[in-house]
């Protein structure tokens, strides 16, 4: 590479508008140039610098490196139980005021679909089933009864 | 300042549980049952919707196919009745009805009798059956809550023997 082309891409790098290939073009013209000029000597460190970091890999044993640097022989487990357990109950409370909610206001939707009667305050007359049938069985021939009394009315078939 | 928004959430559940009461109100025949239930003037029959369901355990074979199917809908049975004053009662149990929510079906005035049959539908289901009668010997207030089937209902009456029914099943309710 000439040397006019070669200040001609630092001037693009110092700018900041060179590519990825015509760094690497730089770099490789630093690294093998043997006979550097004056002027372009200061830059040769600069670019062997870049090329020599990129190499570097953290390592599987950066952790322990950092621990090392620091003086800290053990990673320690921060302690979040605390605030765990806070967030855990208050998701169970959010999660439980939905199910009372849900649980609260169905059965009232559904007595309003199935006639708001208070099932509730209904107590039995009887135990017995037997009794209770043969009640319901009576009130449904009287109500029958009626009602076919009143249809007749209606159709004028009295 | 996080246990205070906990603080806050246990409040609203207990609000929650508190607030539901205000949901379990009476309905005016509910509130009329109850004024008379313990009126030693009246007689009170109740069939609890446990009832109906252990009705289930009763023998069916000696009952009749349409009755079966009439109780097995039905939920609860409030029955009413006294001798005494039955008029004042018929007018009393007239005024407390929400006509808002009950709908005339058949009212048949006769010399003697009144007897009205008031409905709470949703659509073609006939979720209540209410019939408030008087005549000279009492008033009598029923209550059927269910999914009442009235052709059904009556053919119950019909099937007794009863002449006459067979053209009026296709009878279709009075709409106000």
């Amino acid at each position: 590479m000439e040397k006019t082309m070669v200040i001609a891409l630092l001037e693009k790098y110092w700018n900041a508008e060179t590519t990825v290939a015509e760094e690497k073009a730089l770099g490789d013209y630093f690294r093998t140039k043997e006979d550097l000029d004056e002027d372009l000597a200061p830059y040769r460190d600069i670019f062997l610098y870049f090329g020599e970091e990129a190499r570097v890999t953290a390592g599987p044993d950066l952790g322990q490196r950092i621990l090392d640097r620091v003086g800290i022989k053990e990673p320690v487990r921060r302690k979040t139980g605390r605030s765990f357990r806070v967030a855990f109950l208050s998701a169970a409370a959010v999660i439980g005021a939905l199910a009372a909610g849900i649980f609260l206001f169905a059965p009232h939707e559904h007595g309003r679909q199935v006639a708001a009667v208070p099932d509730r305050t209904i107590q039995d007359t009887y135990d017995d089933p037997e009794q209770a049938m043969a009640a319901v069985r009576h009130a449904l021939m009287v109500a029958s009864k009626h009602l076919n009394e009143g249809r007749r009315s209606l159709t004028g078939d009295k | 300042m996080k246990t205070t928004k906990l603080h806050r959430y246990l409040m609203a559940l207990a609000l929650l549980i508190v607030g539901s009461g205000a949901f379990c109100q009476d309905d005016a025949i509910g509130k009329f049952f109850g004024k008379y239930l313990d009126d030693p003037r009246f007689t009170v029959v109740s069939v609890s919707p446990k009832m109906f369901r252990l009705l289930s355990k009763v023998k069916w074979d000696t009952i009749p196919g349409d009755l079966q199917q009439t109780v097995t809908h039905l939920t609860s049975l409030r029955i009413l009745s006294t001798q005494t004053t039955p008029a004042v009662f018929y007018k009393e149990a007239l005024s407390a009805i929400d006509r808002k929510e009950y709908e005339d079906l058949i009212t048949v005035r006769g010399s003697k009798d009144n007897v009205r049959f008031m409905i709470r539908d949703e659509g073609k289901t006939v979720h209540e059956l209410l019939m408030i009668a008087v005549d000279e010997d009492g008033f009598t207030m029923m209550s059927f809550v269910g999914d009442i089937d009235l052709d059904k209902l009556s053919r119950l009456s019909s099937d007794m023997g009863i002449k006459g029914m067979e053209s009026l099943q296709g009878a279709k309710p009075r709409r106000p």
